[in-house]
């Protein structure tokens, strides 16, 4: 409503003011183009401020502190920190946002396709895991996952969890428009979220437990989904044998 | 004559007369007329040959016209009457199946040095080693005192119920035979009906492919021969139409896809694999046999035992195992096999997941695992031979499947054996389903014969589908439901299946009745 009237105010202004005053309402599309890049996520006050603050993280953790001291580097006021209203959450949603649009920069696979989608799907998770040790955040991202439960950062969070799960399947070359579209993506996000949570408590060298980890999981996914499409398959044959049945002993249907 | 005259005369003559002068194609009958048989059956299988074995051998219905058409070449002998040489290619036939097969007087032209009847079996868990043994003493139905007395062994209630006198036959569970024996039994029989009164002579026609099958023509008029509704089935030797068109030409049957009825099912991804071996002692023709089967998680391997030291190998596992076992050589496909039986899962997906290609590595790997693995730990039966080697040649596999046909019969039409379901050959049924499809058609047939049906009606036809539909697809479900059970590697299903096992092993009745079922007792 507040965009509708802005519109209607800014064009009852003179013609020549038109360009200046529709800037900030420039329509986006809702859907991807492969043409046409997305806008950044962040405009660039917030991600010179968040990006400086990253960096303090492994020392002050995610804390409204490593805002302010970021704020400080990028040559802000300490007042800065306001632009966050959310504090230390937003430094949390940066990274996941920064390190889910990196992905696909992380990690490319050359275009034979010998790989199958399910050992590019383990070695995209692998990386993104493999991101966060690079950052330096993961001994501090027990942290985040607490801001991450909080009540009024649940939605936000799960919908960046849901974004790098389709990231992941978009990157490993999935192409499915039926229901096993949602169904793929529902089972990735369970296995990364366990195997992030994993990693924080992991202190083998390389990170070797979080693989045998996330190797185990992705076993589970198959051998499930290998029951419930068999289940699925087999309760379709029933339906069709109850009528045959039927029929058989002359039942007219 | 003048033409004036000539002309008029000739138009004074029907016009069907003038017409015929005028135009040499409708002087023309049409191109040769179907020759019309009571019953043609497409498919020289045992399923099929026994279906028309069965025909002939009843009064009411042995003057039938019948032409059997096959791809194969069925007049020459396949079998070799060599004692240390048997196809890869055998079956166990249950009771019922001989009970028929006798009736129809085919059972006595199969060479009985060839077969292999059996009396008892073994089946072993190879994940949790759970055993059940069956034998011709549970195939007595004994009723809960029995059952109440066979939970105390070697008390003297238990002694007192026990019976011992067994006919030879009733000690029996199975019966081994080669599928080419049979097969030339079967053709043995059809061609002696030629010799006997009253019996019409089969029209045979082998190495004959069926170009196509589709509905007669319309008719011309209301007077001549109406084949519309009429299966024409088209092969080089011609055109012949039937009244009943059988089909019993295998899972991809062609009878099935003119009717246009549907198969469901899927694909098992496991292959079968079927070898002769041998064993290290030789039994006589009286000695009491023992088939042995054990569940692994990857598939069922089982020992079926033939004449002499031979024994019949049925091994279904994965694609890939399935490859490596055939490219083994003759020494690693005999190690790998014991391994098979007497090793734990894991040893055996290590040993036939090496990539080595030495000759003789498998039976390094298995001879120091042998010994370190005690029979009891596996649940190996104690009688157990060992297999010393495997007849050259024999080695192949073939993808299993499951499916099973919307129905069995259309008009004038009719499906058994393979064409009608494929099934898992865990409990080696698929045979003895096509024998007792057989068997119900033929008695159907005769029946409508007998009560002046027309044989390819629904009327007379349903009968068969209302008999044997839902008597198979009861054997496809349990068969199936067996191979998806037994497929779990660990966890609470291996723990429910063994416990489950445990129990129908103590109860006598239950075994008695599975028992009963598997022999296809109606």
């Amino acid at each position: 409503m507040a965009s509708l009237t802005t519109l209607r105010n800014s064009l009852r202004a003179p013609v020549s003011l038109h360009p200046f005053l529709l800037q900030n309402s420039t329509p986006r599309a809702l859907y991807h183009s492969y043409e046409h890049d997305l806008p950044p996520p962040y405009r660039n006050p917030e991600a010179a401020i968040l990006s400086s603050a990253l960096a303090h993280v492994p020392n002050h953790g995610f804390t409204t502190i490593a805002l302010t001291l970021g704020a400080r580097e990028t040559g802000y006021l300490d007042i800065s920190s306001n632009l966050f209203p959310k504090g230390a959450f937003e430094l949390v949603k940066y990274h996941l946002v920064t390190q889910r649009l990196g992905l696909k920069n992380r990690l490319q696979f050359p275009d034979e396709g010998r790989l199958g989608v399910g050992r590019k799907v383990r070695s995209l998770i692998l990386s993104r895991l493999q991101a966060n040790v690079e950052t330096g955040v993961v001994g501090r991202w027990q942290e985040a996952l607490a801001l991450m439960s909080l009540a009024e950062n649940i939605p936000a969070s799960l919908r960046e969890l849901s974004a790098l799960s389709d990231e992941i399947w978009f990157l490993a070359g999935d192409v499915s428009v039926d229901s096993s579209w949602y169904t793929k993506r529902a089972s990735l996000a369970a296995v990364y979220a366990a195997a992030e949570v994993y990693q924080t408590t992991d202190t083998s060298t390389g990170f070797r437990d979080t693989e045998a980890f996330l190797d185990r999981r992705l076993e589970e996914v198959r051998t499930i989904g290998g029951a419930v499409g068999g289940t699925v398959e087999w309760a379709g044959f029933q339906a069709g044998a109850v009528v045959n049945l039927m029929r058989s002993k002359g039942l007219r249907i | 004559m003048s033409s004036p005259a000539l002309l008029k005369r000739f138009l004074a003559l029907p016009p069907s007369l003038r017409r015929s002068f005028w135009s040499s194609s409708a002087r023309a009958s049409p191109a040769g007329k179907p020759e019309i048989y009571d019953v043609v059956c497409v498919g020289g299988g045992p399923a099929g040959l026994s279906f028309v074995s069965a025909l002939k051998s009843h009064s009411a219905t042995q003057g039938f016209k019948v032409a059997l058409i096959d791809s194969q070449d069925l007049t020459t002998s396949r079998t070799v009457n060599d004692a240390d040489s048997y196809s890869n290619r055998c079956s166990s036939l249950t009771p019922s199946s001989l009970r028929f097969l006798k009736g129809i007087g085919a059972w006595e032209r199969v060479n009985g040095d060839r077969t292999q009847a059996y009396h008892a079996m073994d089946v072993w868990d190879g994940v949790s080693g759970s055993k059940i043994h069956f034998d011709s003493v549970d195939k007595r139905s004994t009723g809960l005192l029995g059952a109440i007395a066979e939970m105390v062994p070697g008390s003297r209630f238990r002694a007192s119920r026990r019976q011992y006198e067994t006919s030879a036959e009733e000690a029996v569970v199975a019966t081994m035979c080669e599928n080419s024996s049979l097969a030339s039994a079967l053709l043995q029989r059809v061609k002696d009906f030629e010799t006997e009164e009253q019996t019409a002579q089969v029209q045979m026609w082998d190495k004959t492919k069926v170009d196509s099958i589709d509905l007669g023509p319309e008719a011309e008029d209301e007077k001549s021969l109406d084949l519309s509704q009429w299966p024409i089935v088209s092969t080089q030797h011609g055109q012949i139409a039937a009244r009943l068109l059988v089909g019993a030409d295998g899972a991809n049957s062609p009878v099935r896809q003119f009717a246009g009825i549907p198969s469901h099912g899927w694909d098992y991804n496991q292959h079968g694999v079927v070898a002769t071996l041998h064993l290290d002692r030789t039994f006589s023709a009286n000695e009491l046999r023992t088939a042995y089967q054990r569940f692994l998680p990857t598939g069922p391997i089982a020992l079926l035992p033939l004449p002499g030291n031979k024994a019949s190998l049925v091994w279904s596992t994965t694609p890939q195992h399935a490859a490596k076992l055939k490219s083994l050589s003759p020494t690693d496909f005999t190690a790998a096999v014991n391994a098979a039986f007497r090793l734990m899962p894991v040893d055996i997906n290590y040993m036939l997941a090496t990539t080595t290609t030495t000759t003789d590595s498998q039976a390094e790997e298995f001879a120091w695992r042998e010994a370190a693995t005690p029979p009891s730990s596996t649940g190996l039966p104690p009688n157990f031979p060992h297999i010393t080697g495997v007849q050259l040649g024999t080695p192949a596999s073939f993808p299993l499947k499951m499916r099973h046909a919307d129905t069995y019969t259309g008009h004038r039409l009719a499906l058994i054996g393979d064409a009608a379901h494929t099934i898992h050959p865990l409990a080696g049924q698929g045979l003895n389903l096509g024998l007792a499809d057989a068997e119900a058609l033929a008695k159907q047939i005769v029946y409508g014969m007998e009560h002046g049906m027309d044989i390819g009606s629904s009327w007379c036809l349903d009968g068969y589908n209302s008999e044997r539909w839902a008597a198979n697809h009861a054997m496809i479900g349990v068969v199936d439901k067996l191979k998806k059970v037994y497929s779990a590697g660990s966890g609470p299903v291996v723990w429910g299946r063994s416990l489950g096992l445990g129990v129908v092993e103590r109860l006598g009745p239950v075994k008695a009745a599975f028992m009963g079922a598997a022999a296809g007792v109606r």
